[in-house]
């Protein structure tokens, strides 16, 4: 995080503006979460990649802190919140739940004499989509549905959600049984899919020594964005970061080798070679830079690609094969820069 | 790495595909080089493709299981299995009897060379697929390859291995830059193998593997080599002799028109050992344009005659004597001053004399009449052609007997200098003695008798060696003559002239070349080495002129000459007259094919050096202009031509970015050391791929120096500043 300096509250350049609301976001998440800094990085490209995150781990690894730290880290704006739309909803999957019950339903309102819809979790800046795999694959394609399309139909009625809609799902690698494993391309919808290890020693301490004041009281602290910032943020890093040509021709080269591969019985989609570019842009505005680097190919591709890949029998590390795909592509980046 | 897993490990170490596919070019390449002045094409064809298979095959089984001594066994099998089948093929008579000898024996070289190449590169790969350090095995193979190859051109020899430099030749082109082109091969062939080692320390030590082994070939060649064959017959003075000024007419033809007057500054001198007459380097190749038998059985081409006295032995004439010479190359045609008659004695005879080496003044058949300029076809091959109508004697002595010696033209002065000879009395004392001997009466008084009497004399008494003691004498044809009368043509040809001069007859000493007629064997071309160089005895006869009385010692000390080369007498025949030769089969010792071929072999090496040190100095011109480009670019190129000169810095010593690796990367994994290179890599990328930013670099870079000196032993950077390839291998 070397690119993560003290940055004055008023800037002149948009990219600034933004870099400095994720410079802010992120000591706020880092503040409230201890030991997660890659992590928190990458749910913040996301986020300002307009994707979501799926993230896998075990429970207690600090996934809510980490979404209701974002959640509120999200301040209503100058012209204050938008109206019926919370900054953070957590919603436990279970095997019962209808797709009404996260999208919200129409119920009969006696003063008016009619339907009126009422709105769901789903309406909200950050949903925590706790176990998704944990429900029935009715409620896993409406929480799809919701994300791709960013609205939800109810009864022939089609209601939109937020532009700052922004999902965190977990699921837990472990504890299988019962459950409805996400397909495939229904995982393809998650711009990535977080690997989350147990947090080192000196880091656990850190939570420990917090005692009794919860980190995510220390965070208030810190101060929050606003929704139009985080807007603005994402219109800057698509359109004011340059993604040379040559990342594209990567990105395309660097999916057909993966399908090429033996090893992958169903390679990367192209919908997640559309995905990839502003992820790229993200971590490059991220780390405060106007340009996307091939390093930035280096640090996302394991995680855009992993869940994107159906492997052979057999083949048990993605990353080892995603790791043999983008070699190549790096070696042909690196060696671009030093072609006058 | 706290919360994500790490990117999978990095791509297995694969050989690229370029290494590989240069060794199996290089083994190709070997393989064929190799075979090509041995065996046809088809086998030349044959063996780089089982040197490409073995080669590829090696690095497949080398990973496996099998033992390394069980894959050089399987290579020695190979081997093996190749003369298994050429003596299936050719010493046997089954193949011969089904296929025909000649189709059996070249089925049995193609296998041979196909197995026999296929087990050596097979041994050779999986050694140095199994052992790096063995790969200078391979290395040395192939130098070896191209060293036999040259290893036949030795002393210039330009028809063995025949396949190689005669073709080149026939088509009138300059074998040497085959030769060269050969060097350049070879050592591209071998740094290409250097290059296929991913080490630059290994490539240099296997290079210096090849250089002792080079070294130690042509240092033994040196100790054990006998000297290069000697130009022959600069001591009779037709050519220039090496160390002696080479003015006067002898090259140049343009300086006709001084008549006789300017004699060249010619030797006949005596000599105690003649060494050089052993010599077969050819000297020129006579083309006859009719065909012409000399009555003696012996051409005689005259270059120089030697009348004048001088107290101890002949010299040249001066004075407008001697006038029927050709004195001087023609740029246009010309007739001699006193050219022989043509009557029923003498009949003209056309000659094309092609020079290969250079001489002092233009030679011809017996009795040159006119000389005329010629095209020279292949300026690189012959030094000079020029045409020379003779007048060639048609009868012999007997036919001579009753005409009168001298010339009708002749007045006193003529005859006082052309019958001078030494005071002593010996010499009229011994010929009286041998007419007495060898006349009857009536034919005592006869001048073509007498010459024959004289001749015939000397021919019986006196022996041929090239070893002698009378240079020292104050008279060394008396000394010759009235001691072992053992001598060599000088010799003879003084003894003889001095007799003929004592008995009052016309003489002078001839010298240019004599080639036995039979070695013409029927063609039109004669060709006539260093050793034919001949001095004769020649008399003046009333309408015959000058006439050859040349004396055959019966008793021969030296050896014999060796047969000349029937091929290589047709092969510059047909040069000579502008033709591309036949192919014909060398027929030629290995012995003297490799002591030949080793001169070729050396040039070739002084080429492969040159080569070297050319790639040599392109490298480190590289090197130096990538590393003092930061100075000249252009401002919007500067980050790009700065970053790599800082990487070509960091290769020097050997910290370079992995395959796969991204820059980013490689700075992280360095930053501990070289801090700065971060920066700089940031900058370096971000120019390249579109940031708007332009950071300052001067001190980074600087400071980047300064953590190199601090990071990096002394002695490994100078060893990375005199390296040549580091910067190649900068990614």
């Amino acid at each position: 995080m070397t690119d993560l300096q003290p940055t004055p509250a008023a800037s002149a350049s948009p990219l600034e503006d933004a870099h400095r609301v994720f410079t802010q976001l992120t000591h706020r998440l880092r503040a409230a979460v201890v030991g997660r800094d890659e992590v928190i990085e990458l749910v913040l490209v996301a986020l300002l990649a307009d994707g979501h995150v799926l993230l896998e781990d075990f429970p207690g690894s600090g996934k809510t802190t980490l979404a209701r730290a974002l959640g509120s880290a999200i301040e209503p704006g100058p012209s204050g919140a938008v109206e019926g739309i919370a900054s953070f909803r957590r919603i436990q999957f279970t095997p019962d739940l209808l797709p009404s019950d996260i999208t919200g339903t129409n119920v009969f309102d006696v003063d008016a004499g009619g339907f009126t819809f009422r709105r769901g979790p789903l309406f909200a800046h950050v949903v925590l989509a706790d176990e998704i795999n944990r429900t029935s694959p009715k409620v896993q394609s409406a929480m799809l549905e919701a994300m791709a399309e960013k609205q939800v139909t109810v009864d022939d009625a089609t209601y939109g959600l937020d532009r700052l809609f922004f999902v965190i799902a977990t699921q837990n690698p472990l504890d299988l049984a019962g459950t409805y494993p996400l397909p495939t391309p229904q995982l393809d919808r998650f711009l990535f899919k977080l690997v989350m290890e147990h947090i080192e020693r000196d880091a656990e301490l850190d939570v420990l020594a917090s005692y009794p004041k919860p980190h995510l009281d220390q965070a208030a602290a810190h101060p929050g964005v606003s929704r139009e910032a985080i807007l603005a943020a994402r219109m800057a890093s698509r359109e004011l970061v340059h993604l040379a040509p040559v990342f594209r021709e990567a990105l395309v080269d660097l999916a057909r080798g993966l399908r090429a591969d033996p090893r992958v019985l169903q390679g990367a989609s192209t919908r997640s070679l559309v995905l990839a570019m502003p992820a790229l842009q993200a971590r490059a505005l991220l780390r405060g830079r106007d340009y996307v680097a091939p390093e930035d190919l280096e640090a996302l591709a394991p995680q855009i690609f992993r869940h994107r890949l159906e492997l052979a029998p057999g083949v048990e590390d993605p990353l080892e094969v995603i790791g043999d795909a983008l070699a190549p592509q790096l070696e042909i980046l690196a060696r671009a820069s030093l072609k006058g | 790495m706290s919360a994500v897993a790490p990117v999978g490990a990095p791509a297995r170490e694969r050989e690229p595909t370029v290494a590989v596919v240069s060794r199996l070019l290089v083994h190709a390449l070997g393989a064929a080089i190799f075979a090509a002045p041995l065996v046809r094409g088809e086998a030349t064809a044959l063996a780089a493709l089982g040197a490409a298979l073995g080669a590829g095959l090696a690095p497949r089984f080398a990973r496996g299981p099998w033992r390394t001594g069980g894959l050089v066994t399987l290579g020695v099998a190979l081997l093996a299995l190749g003369f298994l089948g050429r003596f299936l093929f050719v010493d046997t008579a089954i193949a011969a009897r089904g296929l025909g000898p000649a189709a059996a024996l070249r089925t049995g070289d193609g296998w041979l060379f196909a197995f026999g190449a296929a087990g050596v590169s097979f041994a050779l790969r999986s050694l140095s697929a199994r052992r790096r350090s063995l790969a200078a095995l391979e290395v040395v193979a192939v130098a070896a390859a191209f060293m036999q190859l040259v290893v036949a051109h030795r002393h210039g020899a330009i028809n063995r291995p025949f396949e190689i430099a005669d073709p080149i030749i026939a088509a009138g082109g300059d074998p040497t830059h085959v030769f060269y082109a050969v060097g350049a091969l070879a050592a591209l062939a071998v740094v290409l193998l250097l290059l296929a080692e991913r080490s630059v320390w290994r490539s240099l030590l296997h290079l210096a593997a090849v250089l002792l082994v080079l070294g130690l070939v042509f240092g033994l060649t040196d100790a054990l080599d006998p000297p290069a064959p000697p130009v022959a017959g600069a001591g009779l003075g037709l050519r220039p002799g090496e160390g002696e000024p080479q003015e006067g007419e002898g090259g140049q033809g343009n300086q006709r028109g001084q008549g006789g007057e300017q004699r060249p500054d010619e030797n006949l001198e005596f000599q105690d050992d003649l060494d050089t007459s052993q010599s077969q380097v050819p000297v020129a190749v006579v083309l006859f344009h009719s065909d012409y038998s000399s009555p003696t059985g012996v051409y005689y081409f005259r270059q120089g005659a030697f009348s004048q006295y001088n107290g101890r032995r002949m010299v040249g004439a001066t004075g407008g004597l001697d006038r029927d010479l050709g004195d001087a190359f023609p740029s246009r045609t010309y007739t001699v001053p006193d050219p022989p008659l043509l009557n029923q004695n003498r009949t003209s005879v056309e000659t094309t004399v092609a020079l290969l080496t250079e001489h002092n003044r233009p030679f011809g058949l017996e009795a040159p009449v006119r000389f005329a300029p010629a095209r020279n076809p292949d300026p690189r091959r012959f030094d000079r052609l020029y045409r020379v109508e003779s007048a060639v004697l048609t009868s012999d002595f007997f036919s001579m007997i009753g005409a009168r010696a001298g010339a009708k033209d002749w007045g006193p002065e003529e005859w006082t200098h052309y019958t001078e000879g030494p005071e002593d009395p010996r010499y009229a004392a011994l010929a009286q003695r041998i007419l007495d001997e060898k006349l009857p009466d009536y034919l005592r008084g006869d001048p073509a008798a007498q010459v024959a009497a004289v001749t015939s004399w000397l021919a019986e008494q006196g022996t041929y060696s090239l070893r002698s003691r009378h240079a020292d004498a104050d008279d060394p044809t008396a000394d010759f003559l009235f001691g072992d009368v053992t001598g060599y043509c000088v010799h003879f040809a003084h003894a003889g002239a001095y007799l003929l001069r004592s008995l009052g007859l016309p003489a002078r000493v001839a010298t240019g070349y004599a080639v036995d007629e039979a070695q013409r064997a029927g063609g039109s071309a004669l060709l006539i080495s260093g050793e034919t160089s001949h001095a004769w005895p020649e008399v003046r006869i009333e309408g015959f002129g000058w006439v050859v009385a040349d004396i055959s010692p019966q008793n021969v000390i030296s050896p014999p000459p060796a047969p000349s080369d029937q091929d290589l007498q047709r092969l510059l025949g047909e040069l000579a007259r502008g033709l591309e030769a036949m192919p014909i089969e060398p027929e030629t010792p290995l012995v003297q094919q490799l002591e030949r071929a080793f001169d070729w072999m050396k040039l070739s090496l002084l080429g492969l050096l040159w080569f070297l040190g050319l790639v040599l100095a392109a490298l480190f011109g590289g090197k130096l202009w990538r590393r003092l480009a930061p100075r000249f670019a252009d401002p919007a190129a500067q980050p790009r031509v700065a970053y790599r000169a800082d990487l070509d810095r960091l290769s020097d010593v050997g910290i370079r970015r992995r395959r796969g690796e991204s820059r980013e990367s490689f700075a992280a994994r360095v930053a501990e050391a070289l801090p700065a290179l971060v920066p700089l890599t940031r900058a370096h990328v971000g120019a390249a791929f579109g940031s708007r930013r332009r950071p300052d670099l001067g001190s980074h870079r600087s400071e980047l120096r300064q953590q190199l000196r601090q990071a990096v032993p002394l002695w490994r950077r100078l060893l990375g500043a005199i390296d040549p390839f580091s910067w190649l291998l900068t990614r």
